[in-house]
């Protein structure tokens, strides 16, 4: 493949203007935030605190660029691609599972599989189930029910299923392992999570894309939220089903031939993905060194190095995932992305990387720094009336009267319209588009559009200070070396009591009220600014217990609640069958017979 | 010994045991044997002395078999 590849002028120029809104916005904020902390004399403190404004500006102002650019053209389908046109590559489905419930995850393919028999090539697909399954009981489930699969689908010789000894490398080494084994049979290897979900209609056509592009890679779909249950999740699923394919479709714009990809619903070209992606272990010891955690971020880089295309295509639809129910497994995921994301500081400066690709692991990394940044700014407006110098009344020589220094509130209050129409804009904007484009109706109509988007808005503002906490938790921890492993995902209801929400968060709480408390101790004028952050964070136990319940309102409608697809709607009914029935065998002996 | 016709009928999989299932699933699950070579990347800059611009943003890795 060739090393060298010309930007096209679309993408040059989404880059130019996000880059040119961040930094606007951000020399702004600085300059406000300057005139304001100097206007009873300029001290180290206000620099410090107007440098922290200018790098969390810009990155919330990077963020609304993404929104903006996505609102300015609409997802369409890439030229070169012959609708219908026939397809004939091998495609392998895999399906990486660690200690999944079976009966969950292999209904999902069991409706895939009945999705891509309605389809005509359903002779060009296999499924390969890649278990790096530990607990025994459960591996033992998983055979049980990889049989009734075989069985109700016919799928021997079609669908596989293997389990390794022992999980060397992870999900990356789990998927490595299968391409060392067996990728010499395929063409194509479609990447699934346990609780992925795609329409057949949707893969073939990502197989008819690869075909059309030899020089693609990988190729990305968008996967949208289903089946959330609790507040939380459903106010995530709104989310990401109005805000996602803006957002999504800025970053289509900028990203040129260095895409992304999440780890999951995407297809990959075997020949490439060998070529390039064998992953090594990072020296030194986790979280650091060791397996690359977030695998997928460096596995699009190196195709990209390689001199393949990496696409994202906002257009194709038939593409779902389910996502954490509540705010603490949403924590626990974010915990181990973390550690993923900071342990690209080590692989930042990789040879040959092209330089979009550093940018993307800055971007990463910064996603999960930018906290730290807004809390080292609360810290130091705490404590910046310690370092305010003497007011001089009488700065002018013999001049008998004396002269007050400015009241610059209202750049502080300018200040602060400007950073929360950062965050909020974007979002009411999605939400006027899809009113004037017709895409409110997919979420219950106008109305219900505009008052779902303002409760996400609020929820949101009330989720944030708690998130932060998380996250700022998660960084310290990964600066000081404590490896987070690889735990298990929790699906399911996700509902949570207040006492286990207590024992999550109590943490918080208490960070919250000593950081009040400090304030109205050392700097009383901030304790209104402070309290949005601080209430949350004090009642966080309850806001945790309340927002994993099931929602009985309609706020939050979803068009896949509303009209779910084919493929979800088999699913549906697959599930319900299989838990309607007994396992096809006594599980208990077979745990024991295991031991 | 279970066979993979056995899969049709349940009962087949009531009296089977542990052992067998395993050494069934094993025999229909596996996947076809079609090994693939997959080399690692380098992914940390080799020594700090030798790292340059150039070698950042422009040279591209060597690539196996290209």
């Amino acid at each position: 493949m060739s090393g060298v590849r010309r930007l096209g002028a679309v993408t040059l120029a989404s880059r130019l203007a996000a880059m040119a809104i961040s930094l606007t916005a951000a020399a702004g904020a600085f300059f406000l935030f300057l005139q304001f902390g100097s206007a009873d004399g300029l001290d180290s403190m206000d620099i410090t605190r107007s440098v922290l404004i200018l790098v969390s500006t810009s990155w919330l102002a990077w963020g609304a660029a993404h929104a903006i650019l996505g609102l300015l053209t609409r997802a369409r389908r890439p030229e070169g691609v012959r609708p219908n046109a026939p397809i004939s590559g091998r495609t392998v489905i895999l399906v990486p599972v660690y200690n999944e419930d079976p009966v969950a995850t292999f209904s999902r393919i069991a409706a895939m599989d009945a999705s891509l028999a309605t389809t005509p090539y359903a002779g060009l697909f296999h499924f390969a189930i890649l278990s790096d399954t530990r607990d025994d009981t459960i591996a033992a489930r998983e055979r049980l029910w990889f049989l009734r699969l075989l069985a109700e689908r016919n799928g021997e010789g079609r669908i596989f299923y293997r389990r390794r000894p022992i999980n060397r490398g992870r999900k990356a080494g789990n998927i490595e392992d299968f391409f060392q084994k067996s990728g010499g049979a395929y063409e194509f290897a479609l990447i699934l999570d346990a609780d992925s979900l795609m329409e057949g209609d949707t893969i073939v056509e990502m197989v008819r894309r690869m075909e059309a592009e030899p020089r693609l890679g990988l190729l990305q779909t968008l996967p949208a939220v289903t089946k959330a249950k609790a507040r939380f999740g459903r106010a995530m699923q709104f989310s990401a089903a109005l805000y996602a394919p803006s957002f999504a479709r800025g970053l289509a714009m900028m990203q040129g031939p260095t895409g992304p990809f999440w780890g999951h619903n995407a297809m990959v070209r075997v020949r490439a993905f060998v070529e390039s992606c064998g992953l090594p272990e990072l020296s030194g010891p986790p979280p650091f060194g060791g397996p690359v955690m977030s695998h997928d971020y460096v596995e699009a880089a190196l195709l990209a190095r390689a001199g393949w295309l990496v696409r994202f295509d906002d257009d194709l639809a038939g593409s779902y995932e389910e996502g954490p129910e509540n705010l603490v497994d949403h924590a626990k995921r974010d915990r181990r992305w973390c550690q993923g994301n900071l342990q690209h500081t080590r692989i930042l400066f990789a040879p040959g990387l092209r330089a979009w690709n550093r940018f993307v692991f800055v971007q990463g990394i910064m996603a999960y720094i930018a906290p730290l940044f807004w809390l080292g700014f609360i810290l130091a407006s705490i404590a910046a009336p310690f370092f305010v110098p003497p007011v001089d009344y009488f700065p002018v020589p013999y001049w008998p009267f004396p002269v007050f220094p400015s009241d610059e509130t209202w750049k502080a209050i300018g200040l602060a319209v400007g950073i929360f129409g950062l965050l909020f804009l974007p979002k009411l904007l999605i939400g006027v588009d899809a009113i004037l484009t017709g895409r409110a109706a997919g979420f219950g109509g106008p109305v219900r559009v505009m008052a779902s988007t303002l409760a996400e808005i609020v929820f949101s503002s009330v989720t944030a200070p708690i998130l932060m906490a998380y996250q700022t938790r998660s960084v310290l921890q990964v600066l000081m070396g404590r490896d987070g492993g690889w735990p298990t995902n929790n699906r399911g209801d996700g509902s949570m009591t207040l006492s286990e929400a207590w024992m999550a968060s109590h943490w918080i709480v208490t960070w919250g009220i000593a950081g009040i408390a400090a304030t109205y101790f050392l700097a009383p004028g901030l304790v209104p600014w402070l309290l949005p952050v601080a209430l949350p964070m004090i009642l966080s136990p309850l806001v945790i217990a309340s927002s994993s319940r099931a929602s009985r309102s309609g706020l939050f409608t979803a068009p896949l609640d509303l009209h779910p697809t084919p493929v979800l709607l088999a699913h549906e009914a697959i599930l319900a069958d299989w838990q309607s029935i007994p396992a096809p065998r006594a599980e208990a002996p077979l745990a024991v017979s295991h031991a | 010994m279970l066979h993979s016709a056995d899969l049709l009928r349940p009962e087949a999989n009531v009296a089977a045991s542990a052992q067998e299932i395993e050494a069934l699933v094993a025999t229909l699950g596996a996947p076809p044997a079609a090994p693939c070579i997959m080399p690692k990347q380098q992914l940390e800059p080799a020594r700090a002395g030798r790292m340059s611009l150039l070698r950042l943003f422009g040279v591209r890795a060597p690539r196996p078999g290209l």
